[in-house]
């Protein structure tokens, strides 16, 4: 009881927001109706997000797939941004046995969104977006773990996640006719590449007694890069050889490395209760700007330029006004009921909150990281079929969550009278509901 | 009957999973002061962009109105300064999209509805400004360096004050004036290369503002912005360091509830040769008094001499806050068949939405 009075009121001094997609929406149904408080008490495949040595607990193959949605309704100045909706199918196996006689699983998590693999924005500074939620949720997560449980009492897993950057390249070569533009020659090359990059993440989870559990979760940094070159040389009317060079090094995403401490609690037979502090490095984090590097040369031709044609300048470079972010703790709550638990069949009921405060210090400046503290309240409903045909010995899990995110709205004031975006107010909703089915072999 | 029911729930599947372009930017916050783009080719008829185009009439210096009290119109009134039996003077058009004016078309000629003809005035009028106070039509101009006011209960027919409104010792020139959400004037006025402001309670009686009462003289609440010597790599010189003018007066309370004193201006820099180059800059300044600070980039600046910014804004979509859209019309070099001569040509914001193509012209002025 002490230990849940001082989970309770490190809630209270705490805040946060998210990052990747599953960061903000959560892994599997199950999960997310018990509003992500679940590290130390996860056992299925949503393990291989919330803590890897969850896997070790599995007590057979477990195959799942379920589709999520969550919708933004996010507003400044009361109109809609129409930021994406972020949805897609989240998945996972796990696969548990024994080596030397040691409980050991393998798992594998999945979320493919399906509007987009990835995005790449590269905005202004000054351009309004809503950071944490208009571009970096967009994108796949891969994620591969194993997990081991020497004692009865203690699992330990760990492994990495998969994201990827984006390089390219686009050379135009040839003739530029000034004078008649259609009669210009030009020869394109584009080479791009997803490059594939890691991160580690590592859990811990000790039980101790019959009812209460603990756990530890690392989650590592990571950052995606967008990094665009574009390369032109060419022949201008036969009166000089332009050069230009472009370099576009920005970080496109950036996901703060993270710990989280979990807590479980068995109330009864039929209900528990969780709680997960969740802390996020976001004082670490880089800034999507785009960082421009250019290169101009263009000779004037002898005789200087014909009468009506200046050449372009070469724009100044971006000065990049720092994004002040503060480290958050996030805190999670989650309570699940055995409604029913019949040998064949049973009805699980959840119930879950979180509260992300905002990482992004106020926004007086130029730049415009739009963000707001967000409160989720979480529901779900899980069903079970037991042995339910001859063929398959085993569970057929179907859960369901839905959750309410609310932004409340808030004023940004601008130092600045003369800036182009001026005050704002902003603030909204998310809605995220989905499904998950799992099959469990014995 | 179980077969259909698949083919149906496959189908529905398949159309969760298609992709689409992202959003995430729109109706996007704005101060409703640009930056803005000169419009294009399907935007308006003719030439873009410009939008009021005669090379005997030679329009400049608009101020716009809404035609409508629907805040969701993009019907407009446009005031300007024309060219008519060799004098200045101020004609009227009007068009149903802010762009597809009256008198673009051939063979049609927006009406002078003002023209110099009290004693005090001279030759020519400049420099209109049209507001709406109550169910009249307030029209202040310059005429031989003072500010006269107009007054019209159909925006046609207007009745003028015998004598200046407003006058100094030093001629002043191009009036824009606004009023205050509790009821009060505002103008702001170009003098001897400086934006100047005054105030008064009925439109009438008019009283200058110093932008800083601690220094005995009458100070500008804009001057000329200093040159900078120090500049980057590719850093351009500010746009306004030879003089500033034209103010247009664009006062608004802010979504956080303060008065936020916004002035479009022209803003010059001297050329290598030839005259001043300009561009359209933002200043502003919060609460009720004082000087403004300027935004260092201009809000529209295409290397045409533009001048004189009018705005006219409207609201589109679901939205219940304020006006999202916004016209800018200045006047700028039009090349015509021996000489450049100025024609009013439009900019618009949001820069990243496309208008739809033009209306056509409307069939009477």
């Amino acid at each position: 009881m002490r230990a849940m009075l001082l989970a309770i009121a490190l809630c209270g001094l705490s805040a946060s927001a998210s990052a990747n997609p599953l960061d903000t929406f959560g892994f599997g149904s199950r999960g997310v109706a018990l509003g992500g408080a679940t590290s130390a008490e996860v056992r299925d495949f949503s393990a291989n997000y919330y803590n890897p040595a969850g896997l070790a607990r599995a007590q057979g193959l477990e195959l799942a797939v379920g589709y999520f949605r969550a919708d933004h309704f996010l507003k400044t100045n009361g109109s809609d941004n129409g930021v994406d909706p972020v949805k897609g199918i989240s998945g996972g196996l796990v696969a548990p046995g024994k080596v030397l006689g040691v409980p050991f699983a393998f798992g594998l998590g999945l979320h493919l969104p399906d509007d987009r693999i990835s995005r790449v924005r590269a905005l202004r500074q000054e351009q309004p977006r809503w950071e944490l939620y208009d571009n970096r949720n967009q994108r796949l997560y891969l994620a591969a773990n194993l997990a081991v449980s020497p004692t009865p009492w203690l699992q330990l897993g760990g492994g990495l996640s998969f994201m990827s950057s984006t390089e390219g390249r686009l050379d135009i070569t040839g003739q530029a006719n000034l004078f008649a533009p259609t009669d210009s020659a030009l020869r394109h090359e584009v080479d791009a590449n997803l490059t594939a990059i890691r991160y580690p993440q590592l859990g811990v989870r000790v039980a101790l007694s019959d009812r209460v559990a603990l756990a530890l979760v690392y989650r590592g940094q990571f950052s995606l890069s967008l990094n665009l070159r574009a390369r032109l040389a060419g022949d201008i009317s036969g009166l000089t050889t332009a050069y230009y060079n472009l370099v576009e090094s920005s970080i496109n995403a950036f996901l703060p490395q993270q710990v989280v401490l979990g807590q479980s609690w068995k109330l009864s037979k039929r209900v528990s209760l969780n709680a997960d502090l969740t802390w996020i490095n976001w004082s670490a984090y880089v800034a999507p700007v785009a960082k421009l590097d250019v290169d101009l040369s263009i000779p004037p031709p002898a005789g200087g330029w014909p009468a009506g044609i200046t050449p372009p300048s070469v724009p100044a470079a971006t000065r990049v006004v720092p994004l002040v972010m503060h480290d958050r703790v996030v805190p999670h709550v989650g309570m699940e009921v055995h409604a029913v638990n019949e040998p064949r069949w049973g009805v699980d009921a959840r119930i879950g909150y979180e509260y992300a405060k905002s990482p992004i210090a106020a926004q007086t400046g130029p730049t415009n990281y739009i963000d707001r503290d967000r409160h989720s309240v979480s529901v779900g409903i899980g069903g079970r079929l037991s042995d339910f045909t001859s063929v398959l010995n085993g569970d057929l899990l179907l859960d369901a969550h839905l959750v309410w995110s609310v932004l409340p709205t808030a004023t940004t004031t601008k130092v600045d009278p003369s800036d182009f975006i001026g005050d704002y107010t902003a603030g909204g909703h998310v809605w995220n509901a989905g499904a998950t089915l799992t099959m469990r072999f014995r | 009957m179980t077969r259909l029911a698949t083919l149906i729930g496959i189908a529905l599947v398949g159309c969760a999973t298609i992709g689409s372009d992202g959003q995430g930017d729109l109706e996007l916050p704005t101060s409703g002061v640009g930056p803005f783009r000169k419009l294009g080719g399907p935007e308006v008829h003719g030439v873009p962009p410009f939008v009021l185009d005669s090379q005997s009439a030679l329009y400049r210096e608009p101020t716009a109105l809404a035609q409508d009290a629907d805040v969701r119109s993009t019907r407009v009134v446009l005031y300007a300064v024309a060219s008519a039996q060799g004098h200045d003077a101020i004609i009227r058009t009007h068009a149903d999209d802010g762009r597809s004016f009256y008198g673009g078309s051939a063979g049609a000629s927006p009406p002078v509805v003002l023209k110099a003809d009290q004693t005090w005035e001279g030759a020519d009028l400049s420099g209109p400004s049209a507001l709406r106070v109550g169910d009249q039509i307030y029209m202040y101009y310059a005429a031989n360096g003072a500010v006269g006011l107009a007054r019209s209960s159909d925006g046609v027919v207007f009745t003028k004050s015998a004598a200046p409104v407003f006058s100094l010792p030093e001629p002043i020139s191009a009036p824009s004036v606004a009023r205050l959400s509790d009821g009060r004037f505002r103008m702001a006025y170009a003098s001897r290369g400086a934006i100047y402001e005054a105030a008064s309670d009925d439109g009438v009686a008019w009283t200058t503002l110093d932008a800083d009462p601690s220094t005995p003289a009458q100070d500008p609440i804009l001057s000329a912005a200093p040159a900078r010597t120090n500049l980057a790599p590719g850093e351009r010189p500010l746009f306004d360091t030879a003089a500033v003018g034209d103010p247009l007066l664009l006062p608004r309370v802010t979504p956080a509830g303060r008065l936020q004193f916004r002035v479009l201006y022209t803003g010059f820099a001297n050329a290598e040769a030839g005259p001043p180059s300009s561009a359209i800059g933002f200043a502003a300044r919060f609460g009720d008094a004082g000087p403004l600070m300027r935004n260092p980039l201009p809000v529209l600046s295409l290397d045409k001499h533009e001048a004189a910014p009018a705005v006219f804004s409207w609201l589109q979509g679901e939205s219940s806050s304020d006006a999202n859209r916004f016209m800018l019309y200045v006047h700028m070099d039009q090349k015509g068949t021996s000489a450049v001569y100025p024609a009013i040509g439009a900019a618009f914001a949001p820069v990243s939405i496309t208008l739809p193509s033009a209306l056509a012209f409307p069939d009477a002025p």
